[in-house]
């Protein structure tokens, strides 16, 4: 008797908490009514009347409606993605806040006086890579301090102790640090390697390699992938992005999502996503969660 | 089969009143009371009404009534400002955080506003750039909301919103309440009418090294601070509710700027939480759709 009341009690509240939200409009753009030409039949729906003007929407979304194309999708290759956006399934509890996460906008970096020229070239080339292979990430190299989104720089015990960083952990050989908006999209971010502590020059070309490609989307390690893959757990001093590593990047950049999206979400969308029609022509499936 | 029925009618009556919110009146805490000598008020006031003569008191040898609201001192009335409820639903969000509050919470969130003229002091760490964008923005939005005003002054000491900067000449916090690690991050203080006194900003350009972006950080905490304001997800980044960052210079928008002229508007009680809110809203409508007629909200000094 008990245990169907709490039952009752708990769906009911649940319901009436959710009821209100299914067809809510997000991310809206308001312009006062003169100044948009093209209005379409619903664009009094959420207006604004304001004593001298009317604001309408002119762009929106539905929140939790998708718009998405996954092609089609690999079982495999899909758990491979999890494992890297929400961490390896045995430690996914520790990851319960882990959500998609990736930029939106160029990455332009600039590199601190104090990086050598080999740790420099090398991740020019790695930059260059990057940019031409992977779809949605576009990355430049500024002169300027002021002018950039992305900075990186070297601590060595002889001249450069400092953090130039404030929110970098100083206690790490190599830490990275990223901040992101309300919409999960990257708009600043700083890598930093302490030469003192990690002595081999392609050890740190390899970590320093490896942590600017986990920053392109908050990535963890995972033990799913091959060890020749920059994403995979596996240490491997000679490793070089691959094809594994593009596949999974692109995936991740192929459809931008706007809001929080965390495992469970995640979960609900793939599941849609397996049964609607639309996928096996590989054209983008309407989904709402 | 009859108990049945009873045992679930019990459950949903008490899902019922648990599901709709009801209030009978509007409690306003914390009023303070005003009295004064039946002589003086029958010479301020004319007579004394039924009403009036309900709320006496008795002091020493003399007879004090207790004055209404309309006959407070220093008090304004305002006639009710009528406003669409799409418009409210945003003003809610950004103002009471209410989708994100929790339902169960004892703590109620009250609305936040400036009564008193803000007066800015900038400390030299401040870069010249930074400094000058601030001043220009402030002084637009003086110039467009009523009961704002915003202006700098020279002496720390006259100021009651202080800013200073860390950068690689200044790594001096000045208030260590100031917490937060994105770049630009503020302290407000309030009294218990929920009137905001005093402020500080500060400014990490080791933490937002990109010009542009810092120069929108500052202006979008400091326009935060106008009203303890919140982001939401229902506008879009070219809004600065929208808690995106930018990389061009038009930071408000129409219905950000109309957001804010409201919350600095005195047409609904100020300082009220989000029930009383809505409540006072719906009331207010009510009056306006069934006997024309706006109803006065009266603010004490």
């Amino acid at each position: 008797m008990k245990k169907n009341i709490l039952i009752v009690l708990f769906l009911s509240v649940y319901t009436f908490s959710n009821a209100q939200n299914s067809n809510l409009e997000i991310n809206r753009i308001y312009k006062p009514i003169e100044r948009v030409q093209k209005k379409d039949s619903s664009y009094l729906k959420n207006a604004i009347f304001l004593k001298n003007d009317t604001l309408i929407v002119t762009s929106s979304k539905i929140k939790n409606s998708f718009l998405l194309d996954l092609g089609v999708i690999d079982s495999c290759f899909i758990e491979q993605y999890k494992n890297i956006v929400f961490g390896d399934k045995e430690y996914r509890n520790k990851y319960k806040k882990k959500e998609i996460k990736l930029w939106t906008s160029t990455i332009k970096v600039f590199f601190a006086k104090n990086v050598k020229p080999y740790l420099k070239n090398e991740m020019l080339s790695l930059f260059e890579k990057i940019d031409y292979k992977i779809d949605g990430i576009s990355i430049e190299v500024v002169n300027q301090k002021n002018k950039s989104n992305y900075f990186i720089y070297t601590i060595d015990n002889k001249k450069h102790t400092t953090e130039l960083y404030p929110n970098i952990n100083s206690k790490n050989d190599i830490s990275y640090s990223l901040q992101s908006n309300n919409k999960n999209h990257f708009y600043f971010g700083a890598l930093r390697i302490n030469t003192n502590k990690v002595f081999n020059k392609k050890e740190q070309v390899y970590k320093m390699k490896e942590m600017f490609i986990r920053t392109l989307g908050g990535f963890t390690l995972s033990s799913s992938l091959n060890c020749n893959s920059f994403l995979s757990d596996c240490y491997s001093i000679s490793k070089e992005l691959s094809e594994n590593d593009i596949e999974l990047i692109n995936f991740h950049y192929k459809n931008i999502f706007d809001q929080e999206i965390n495992y469970r979400t995640y979960e609900k969308i793939l599941k849609k996503y397996n049964s609607s029609k639309e996928k096996a022509s590989h054209k983008y499936a309407k989904i709402k969660i | 089969m009859f108990k049945f029925i009873k045992k679930n009618i019990l459950i949903a009556f008490s899902l019922f009143t648990l599901v709709s919110h009801s209030q009978d009146s509007i409690k306003y805490k914390n009023h303070p009371h005003f009295y004064m000598p039946i002589k003086q008020y029958v010479k301020e006031f004319g007579t004394i009404s039924k009403k009036d003569s309900l709320q006496f008191m008795f002091k020493d040898k003399d007879t004090l009534v207790l004055l209404s609201a309309d006959k407070k001192p220093n008090s304004v009335s305002v006639q009710y400002e009528y406003r669409d409820s799409v418009f409210l639903n945003i003003y809610k969000e950004v103002v009471f955080n209410k989708s994100k509050q929790k339902k169960w919470s004892e703590k109620k969130l009250r609305m936040k506003y400036w009564k008193d003229d803000i007066k800015l002091f900038f400390d030299k760490s401040v870069s010249k750039d930074t400094k000058q964008e601030l001043i220009k923005f402030t002084k637009e939005l003086s110039k467009n909301v009523d009961s704002l005003t915003i202006y700098e002054v020279s002496k720390k000491e006259d100021s009651n919103y202080f800013i200073y900067e860390i950068n690689e000449k200044n790594s001096y916090r000045y208030d260590e309440k100031v917490k937060g690690k994105d770049g630009v991050n503020y302290y407000v203080n309030w009294d218990g009418r929920q009137r905001l006194y005093k402020c500080t900003l500060e400014i990490n350009s080791l933490i937002l090294f990109n010009k542009t972006f810092l120069k929108n950080s500052v202006i979008q905490d400091f326009f935060k601070s106008l009203g303890q304001f919140y982001n939401t997800e229902l506008l879009d980044c070219e809004s600065i509710f929208s808690g995106c960052y930018k990389e061009n210079n038009s930071y408000l928008t129409t219905l950000d700027l109309e957001l804010l002229k409201y919350h600095y508007s005195f047409g609904i009680n100020k300082g009220t939480d989000l029930l009383t809110f809505e409540e006072q809203h719906a009331k207010a409508k009510k009056e306006l759709k069934e006997h024309n007629h706006k109803m006065n909200f009266i603010h004490i000094e």
